[in-house]
C-alpha cells in the first residue's frame, strides 16, 4: 500500500539521517529491513546517515541510488 | 587538606527490597507513582551547573499508556553542545585536582542519597518512562545504581593504591592522570544504571564528561543526574545534553580534545562512532579511548541430561522480563530434541498465564516496549515467523499499540538455526529455539558458536559435566558473559562484570576495575636520589 508522503517533508536522499527517516517517514523501516540494513538497533535508530548504513552493509552508491527511487516511489504513492 | 590514606572496603551489593504487599516500600514507590503521574515535569539541559531550557522541546511518554506525558524536554541545538564541550574542558583543570578520595566520597554520597531519599523517586521514573515492573526498577534504578557507584569508588582506591616498585637509590610513582581532553558518553534507554555508570566511571578517574542521554529515558537520566548535583559535584564535571544524536554527535567527534567514548547502545551506532573517530584522527591531541557495550544474540544452550523446569524458568525469566530490552536478554535457544515435548508443555502453558501490561498494576511480570519505532521493528519479526514456511509461533504472537506498545511473550520455533530471527538482535520479547537431535550436541554447539556475530551472554544448561566442559570450551569466544546452569541477564556489579567481545563491543567490562581503568592516562614518575656524575660505566676503564 502506498504511504502518504507527510506535507513539508522532502524527498527521501542519501544524506538523510537514519533518525530523521525513522521519524518521518517510518515505513520505510520495513523497506530497508528487507534489504538487509536495519535502522533500529538496541531501541534506538542508528546514527549516521542513510548512505552509511548502506555502505555499512556492502551497498555500492547505485544501488543506495535505487533505495532512494524505491522509498520515493512508494512515499508517494 | 585532607592528608589521609584511605582505604576503601570491599562494599557489599545493596539488598534488593521485596515490595511485597504490606513492605514500607511498596507504599512509598505508590505514593511517588501517583506523585509523578499527576504531574508534567520541564527538563532543562544541564551545562556548567547550569539549567538551560531551548524551548525547542521533546514529549516524554510513558511507553504503557503513549497519550500520557510525563514531561517536557528541551532539546540542545549546536549552541548548546559547544557550550557543554567548553563547560567541561573547563571544570577539567578543577576536577583533576580533586584527590580521588574527594571524588569518591561525592559518589559514595550519591550512592547514599538514592538509597535514603531518591529510591522511590528514581524507581517511580523508570517505571513510568521506561515501562518496568517494580522489581525490574529496583534492581537498575536501585541497586544496580548503588552498587556501581560504590563498587566503582572501591576499585578506584585500589587502582590508586596499585605502585610499581622502586630501588633503594630512587622512588618510582605511578601518576593516574585524567585523560588529556573531555570524554563522551552515550546511555541506553534500557537502565537507568548504565547511564549512571557510563558517566561514573570517567568521572572518577578525573575526567569531566558530555553526556547525551537516550531520548527514551530522560525523566530517571534527568533526576540522576540532580542527585549527581545534590551529591556535590562540581559544576561542569558532568553536561547533561539531551538532544539529536546526530547533531551532538558531529559536534563532539570533530572537537580536538575529544579523549574518550563511553557509549553504551547498538553495534551500528558504535560502528558509526568509531568510524568517524577514525576520519577526525588527525584532528585530535590524543587518541580517543573508545569503550562500548553494543548488541546482543545472547543464547541459552540445552544439554539432554539438564532440567527442563529450570530450563524453562531460565527461558521465561531471562528472555521475557523487561519484555526482553535487556543487552543480556536470551533471544536463541538449542534444545535437545528429547526435552522438546516437556518444555513446550512447560513454556505454552505459563506463557499463557503471562499478558503484558502497566506496571502499576504490581500483579504484571511484563510490560510495554519502548517506543513505537521498536513496537513496529519487533512486530516485523514476528509477522515474518508467522509467513515463514521455516517458523511456527507456538506461544504468543499477538501485538497491540492502541493504548501502549505491548508485545505478548513469543517463541518462534524454527527448523533452521540460521533463520533470520536466530541470527538478528530484535531487542524485544521474542525467543527463537531450534530443536536439535541429542546426539548432535557438539555439531550444535559449534553452530551456536557461527550462527551470530554478537558474543555478549550466553548459558548453557546441562548437569553432564563432560557436557558443561564441552560447550565451556567450543562456546569460548561466543560470550562475554558465560552461565553455567543459570539465565544470561542479571549480572550483578563486582561479580559478574559485563561485556562481550566481536560485534558486542569493547569488553570493557563494566563493573569492575578493568573498566575504570581504561579512562586514565597514567604516567609514571622516577626520582632519582643521588644522580651520578660522571657518564662512563665501569666496563670502559682499561683496569
Amino acid at each position: 500500500m502506498p504511504i502518504p508522503l507527510l506535507m513539508n517533508h522532502k524527498p527521501v536522499h542519501p544524506d538523510i539521517t537514519v533518525a530523521d527517516l525513522v521519524e518521518q517517514y517510518p515505513a520505510s523501516v520495513g523497506y530497508l529491513s528487507e534489504k538487509g540494513i536495519r535502522c533500529l538497533r538496541c531501541g534506538e535508530p542508528v546514527w549516521g546517515t542513510l548512505a552509511e548504513a548502506a555502505k555499512e552493509k556492502g551497498f555500492n552508491d547505485s544501488q543506495i541510488r535505487q533505495f532512494t527511487d524505491d522509498l520515493n516511489t512508494l512515499l508517494l504513492g | 587538606m585532607n592528608n589521609a590514606l584511605y582505604n576503601f572496603e570491599r562494599p557489599k551489593n545493596e539488598p534488593v527490597l521485596s515490595y511485597a504487599p504490606g513492605s514500607n516500600e511498596r507504599v512509598c514507590l505508590k505514593d511517588e507513582l501517583n506523585r509523578q503521574l499527576s504531574q508534567v515535569v520541564d527538563i532543562p539541559l544541564i551545562i556548567g551547573g547550569k539549567e538551560i531550557r531551548t524551548g525547542k522541546t521533546q514529549k516524554v511518554v510513558m511507553p504503557h499508556n503513549h497519550s500520557h506525558v510525563l514531561a517536557h524536554c528541551h532539546q540542545a541545538g549546536e549552541a548548546e553542545v559547544k557550550m557543554a564541550i567548553d563547560a567541561a574542558l573547563k571544570a577539567r583543570d578543577i576536577w583533576a585536582n580533586f584527590t580521588w578520595l574527594d571524588r569518591t566520597i561525592i559518589m559514595m554520597k550519591a550512592a547514599d542519597l538514592i538509597r535514603k531519599k531518591y529510591r522511590p523517586k528514581l524507581n517511580a521514573a523508570t517505571m513510568l518512562g521506561q515501562s518496568k515492573s517494580a522489581h525490574q526498577a529496583e534492581i537498575d534504578s536501585a541497586c544496580e545504581t548503588i552498587d556501581f557507584l560504590t563498587f566503582n569508588s572501591y576499585f578506584c582506591s585500589k587502582i590508586y593504591s596499585d605502585q610499581p616498585l622502586s630501588e633503594v637509590e630512587n622512588l618510582n610513582m605511578l601518576e593516574y592522570r585524567p585523560l588529556e581532553g573531555f570524554v563522551f558518553t552515550v546511555s541506553p534507554f534500557n537502565f537507568t544504571a548504565i547511564a549512571a555508570n557510563l558517566n561514573v566511571s570517567p568521572v572518577l578517574m578525573g575526567n569531566t564528561v558530555v553526556w547525551k542521554p537516550a531520548s527514551t529515558a530522560l525523566l530517571s537520566n534527568y533526576y540522576l543526574m540532580k542527585v549527581f548535583e545534590e551529591a556535590g559535584l562540581p559544576a561542569g564535571v558532568i553536561n547533561f545534553v539531551p538532544g539529536s544524536g546526530n547533531l551532538i554527535g558531529g559536534i563532539v567527534l570533530e572537537h580536538p580534545e575529544l579523549a574518550g567514548i563511553h557509549f553504551t547502545g547498538s553495534t551500528g551506532t558504535f560502528n558509526h562512532l568509531w568510524r568517524k573517530v577514525g576520519e577526525n584522527l588527525s584532528k585530535y591531541r590524543s587518541y580517543p579511548k573508545l569503550v562500548g557495550e553494543t548488541g546482543g544474540k545472547d543464547f541459552i544452550f540445552v544439554h539432554s541430561s539438564a532440567d527442563f523446569e529450570e530450563v524453562g524458568t531460565a527461558i521465561i525469566r531471562g528472555a521475557f522480563e523487561y519484555q526482553g530490552q535487556k543487552c543480556s536478554a536470551a533471544s536463541r535457544g538449542y534444545i535437545p530434541a528429547s526435552m522438546w515435548p516437556s518444555l513446550k508443555d512447560l513454556l505454552t502453558r505459563e506463557l499463557s498465564q503471562i499478558k503484558p501490561g502497566d506496571p502499576i498494576d504490581f500483579t504484571n511480570f511484563m510490560n510495554a516496549v519502548i517506543d513505537e519505532a521498536s513496537f513496529d521493528n519487533i512486530s516485523r519479526y514476528i509477522e515474518e515467523a508467522k509467513n515463514s514456511p521455516d517458523a511456527e509461533i507456538f506461544a504468543g504472537g499477538g501485538y497491540d499499540k492502541s493504548v501502549g506498545y505491548f508485545v505478548e511473550p513469543t517463541i518462534i520455533k524454527t527448523t533452521d538455526p540460521h533463520f533470520l530471527s536466530m541470527e538478528e538482535e530484535i531487542f524485544g520479547p521474542v525467543f527463537t529455539l531450534v530443536v536439535y537431535p541429542d546426539d548432535e550436541y557438539e555439531d550444535y554447539l559449534k553452530i551456536c558458536d557461527k550462527t551470530s556475530p554478537y558474543a555478549l551472554t550466553g548459558a548453557i544448561f546441562a548437569r553432564d559435566r563432560q557436557a558443561i566442559i564441552k560447550a565451556h570450551d567450543l562456546l569460548r569466544y561466543a560470550a562475554g558473559n558465560f552461565y553455567i546452569n543459570d539465565k544470561p541477564t542479571g549480572a550483578v556489579v563486582g561479580q559478574q562484570p559485563f561485556g562481550g567481545a566481536r560485534a558486542s563491543g569493547t569488553n570493557d567490562k563494566a563493573g569492575s576495575m578493568l573498566n575504570l581503568t581504561r579512562w586514565t592516562s597514567p604516567r609514571i614518575v622516577k626520582e632519582t636520589f643521588l644522580p651520578s656524575k660522571v657518564y662512563y660505566y665501569p666496563f670502559m676503564r682499561e683496569k
